[in-house]
């Protein structure tokens, strides 16, 4: 009866190729890349532009433009384009004022968000809609490529993240990509990405130094590879350095030159950014060049621009010593250097970094396009179109995570550099007699100071028994999964009560501004908003029966008979209502019920694996 | 969940203090490979979450059984013993004056930091090699006392060994303040 569940139509073939996708969502350009015929491809859009500029326009009609043909707007309407969005994504409204000093755009903050919204002609977005506008587009180029004529939708997608990313910022850019409509196999970090397309997991071996230095951010990481897992030994960088700060340096040099007083019309600045960021790009081919403002000519050459650059380039190769001792190892015991960012190809850069290794990084593949191709690599894997696959790409967190304790201290729960997924259980109590609720402060970072930190989330526990003060107990577990987010559950242990957490993100978006958010994006047609609802269900519904009927078939002596009559029942109820419901909320409703009968089969199967898996290692053991 | 009843029996060692380190990282190996999200990342919710909390509970053990404070501390609780460390050292009238008296060196070198480079890295370097002599000092001195099975004893060096890695986790934070001035 459960053969039914594998018939076609009703769930994916078993060997059908899945459509993955991995974008790299840069702070000024953004790519995206798929595997085809077992090689990974940058796909272009129709201009063949394989190279997206992260940029986004509204106009006063409400439309959305994104990428290069949003390029011509930025001088003409500086305003109403966004640039380098990226810089405020996860970012609260005072970063965001200091940030936003040298940017054109007007700041409004909605009450109590926290968040920055940005004005423009057709509204305020956020930094998490704007970034959506970009994933759309780049989701909508790979769909178009990929699904040859037919239409067909995308199973999932790699989305890389500057390692240095804290929580909130990650957490951000997952909620564009749910916006955008995407499913988030995996966010992962761009270094690991560059070392993935150099296919070094092919190697045996080895220790690898990524220095990633792009429009803007800098990130430098130090992995470990053996037997085709790769490990995050550490992680370093400065998410405010990058080609960017190259080409304001140029400008600041320029008008230090001319004399010319420091403030600029928005557009003049942009026309001079320009300038400078050609001239930086022709250094990287010929000697020397020349700059144009004020109608006067400034030659730039190699040497000048190694001197201006040369505060900037010291500030990176101090974050990789850094990064070097954090992983316990000296510069000489790096087996490959990989070079990534567009601004990696200043000739000054190449030289400071080989200076440090001993060595010539590799530089084989584009800058630019190497982390969109390690991404689709591992999108092609996590998606299910290789199972024979053994590489795993294991990471660790960025910054140490903590909570508010008395006197505005920060006490660490997970420290900088622990192998995620992890879970931290903490106990409180209470300070008063009756007290039955008790606030939470959670921040990342390494200072003491809970100024110093970035405050990621404040929550309550709420429905604390009266008792006398210091009486109560309260677990607070967090957990940190592979993509670096952070989920908090409370329990209270005298008596068992299971306390509410409500989180409210400090920088980032709760659960209901994404959906205001998604349905204001559906607000001209509200079918669709159901019909995608109803889609995603369905989806989920497909893939909870697709992994039960295998597992039912391979371990069902772990269940009682009872038990596996419970589960077949839900299971059939479940494939009933995936076929007949309206309602994605009566599907979720009967997965729901379907997770409950199955949550400890789930357990026991893993506790299984997990026992065979070291039983045969041991008999390797005894072989060898 | 139910892996194992202890983290020892999970990675398959005799529970003890001195470990097979090498068996102990491949063994990891195996346990991230059958359990990490990754290997189930086109699968159901469910799958996610078994998977998230299995690698969470095989992290956290193998983050207990590498560090030696941890492995020791966990030694005891396997034990019965409940290690509260509040007060312990200052029973140890030596060690408490070896413990003023790095505190006053720590002080001295965060003043030299801005003064004199090279004296500060000399004085790191010295301090940084009699913190690895007395920590395997106390560490020799918690095996011998946990292998006679004198498990409420252990708790002193347990302590000291507290202070040592807090020790050494200070000196770290000075040599990164040098790693900056460079």
């Amino acid at each position: 009866m459960l053969l039914q569940i594998s018939e076609p139509g009703q769930s994916a073939k078993p060997h059908e190729r899945k459509l993955a996708i991995g974008i790299d969502l840069g702070t000024s350009n953004s790519v995206v890349a798929t595997v085809r015929s077992g090689e990974p491809v940058v796909l272009a859009d129709e201009q063949d532009n394989s190279i997206c500029p992260s940029l986004v326009h509204y106009t006063a009609e409400g439309g959305v433009v994104v990428g290069q043909a949003a390029s011509e707007k930025l001088l003409s309407d500086p305003a109403n384009t966004i640039n380098s969005i990226k810089r405020l994504m996860g970012r609260g409204v005072e970063d965001s004022a200091s940030l936003g000093q040298s940017l054109p755009y007007t700041f409004t903050e909605k009450e109590g968000s926290g968040v920055p919204y940005i004005s423009t002609v057709a509204g305020e977005f956020s930094p998490i809609e704007i970034s959506s506008e970009i994933l759309k587009h780049l989701a909508a180029l790979g769909e178009r490529s990929l699904s040859s004529g037919s239409a067909s939708e995308l199973d999932g997608a790699v989305i890389t993240v500057p390692a240095y990313f804290d929580e909130a910022q990650r957490q951000a850019t997952k909620d564009a990509a749910t916006l955008a409509g995407l499913k988030v196999l995996r966010l992962l970090n761009e270094p690991t990405a560059a070392a993935v397309a150099y296919g070094l997991d092919k190697q045996a071996e080895g220790l690898i130094a990524v220095y990633d230095l792009g429009g803007g951010t800098f990130d430098v990481s130090i992995l470990r590879l053996s037997k085709g897992v790769f490990e995050v030994l550490s992680t370093g960088g400065d998410s405010a350095l990058g080609g960017d700060d190259f080409d304001q340096a140029i400008v600041d040099w320029v008008l230090n030159e001319s004399a010319h007083a420091k403030t600029l019309e928005p557009v003049e600045q942009r026309a001079l950014l320009l300038k400078a960021r050609d001239a930086k790009e022709q250094l990287a081919g010929s000697h020397s060049t020349t700059i144009e403002f004020n109608n006067q000519l400034f030659e730039l050459n190699r040497e000048t621009l190694a001197e201006v650059l040369q505060p900037l380039i010291s500030r990176s190769i101090k974050s990789c010593r850094r990064a070097l001792r954090d992983a316990d190892i000296s510069a000489e015991d790096v087996d490959n250097v990989v070079l990534v960012g567009g601004s990696t190809r200043t000739l000054a850069v190449r030289e400071a970094v080989a200076n440090l290794f001993g060595q010539e990084p590799l530089s084989d593949l584009d800058p630019d396009r190497v982390v969109a191709l390690g991404a689709a690599i591992q999108a092609d894997i996590l998606v299910g179109n290789k199972p024979d696959s053994d590489m795993l790409l294991l990471d660790v967190i960025p910054l140490s995570l903590g909570i508010e304790t008395m006197g505005g201290l920060v006490e660490q729960i997970i420290s900088r550099n622990t192998a995620i997924p992890v879970a931290k259980a903490q106990e409180f109590t209470t300070f008063k007699d009756g007290q039955t609720a008790m606030a939470v402060h959670v921040l990342q970072g390494e200072r003491d100071l809970v100024s110093a930190c970035r405050s990621l989330a404040r929550f309550e526990l709420r429905g604390i028994p009266p008792m006398v003060a210091g009486a109560a107990k309260i677990r607070v577990v967090f957990q940190v999964d592979a993509d670096g987010l952070l989920m908090v559950s409370a329990e209270e242990l005298t008596s068992g009560v299971k306390t509410s957490v409500d989180i409210k993100p400090s920088y980032g978006l709760a659960d209901d501004d994404i959906s205001r958010m998604l349905q204001d994006s559906f607000s001209h047609a509200k079918d669709d908003m159901k019909a995608r609802a109803l889609r995603e269900q369905q989806v989920e519904a497909e893939r909870v029966l697709e992994a039960l009927v295998p597992a039912l078939e391979a371990d069902g002596d772990l269940l009682s008979e009872q038990e596996r009559q419970t589960i077949v029942q839900a299971m059939e109820a479940l494939l009933q209502t995936r076929q007949s419901a309206e309602s994605p909320r009566d599907i979720e409703a009967a997965i729901e019920v379907v997770a409950q009968c199955t949550d400890d089969f789930a357990a026991r199967r893993m506790d299984r694996s997990i026992k065979s898996a070291l039983a045969g290692q041991n008999l390797d053991d005894i072989d060898s | 969940m139910d892996l194992s009843e202890n983290f020892f029996a999970l990675y398959q060692l005799e529970p003890g203090f001195e470990i097979d380190m090498a068996a102990l990282k491949s063994t990891h190996r195996q346990l991230q490979m059958q359990c990490h999200p990754d290997k189930f990342a086109a699968g159901s919710a469910q799958e996610q979450r078994v998977a998230v909390q299995a690698m969470a509970y095989v992290n956290q053990a193998f983050d207990t059984l590498s560090v030696n404070v941890k492995r020791a501390e966990y030694l005891l609780d396997l034990a019965g013993i409940e290690s509260n460390l509040e007060n312990q050292t200052h029973q140890d009238p030596m060690f408490l004056m070896q413990q003023m008296e790095w505190r006053e060196e720590l002080a001295e070198l965060r003043q030299l930091l801005s003064r004199d480079e090279a004296a500060a890295e000399s004085k790191l370097q010295s301090l940084m090699s009699n913190q690895k002599k007395l920590e395997k000092q106390i560490e020799a001195d918690f095996v011998r006392l946990y292998e006679q099975g004198d498990y409420p004893a252990c708790v002193a060096p347990l302590a000291k060994m507290h202070f040592t890695s807090k020790f050494a986790k200070e000196l770290r934070a000075a040599e990164d303040e040098l790693l900056d001035l460079d």
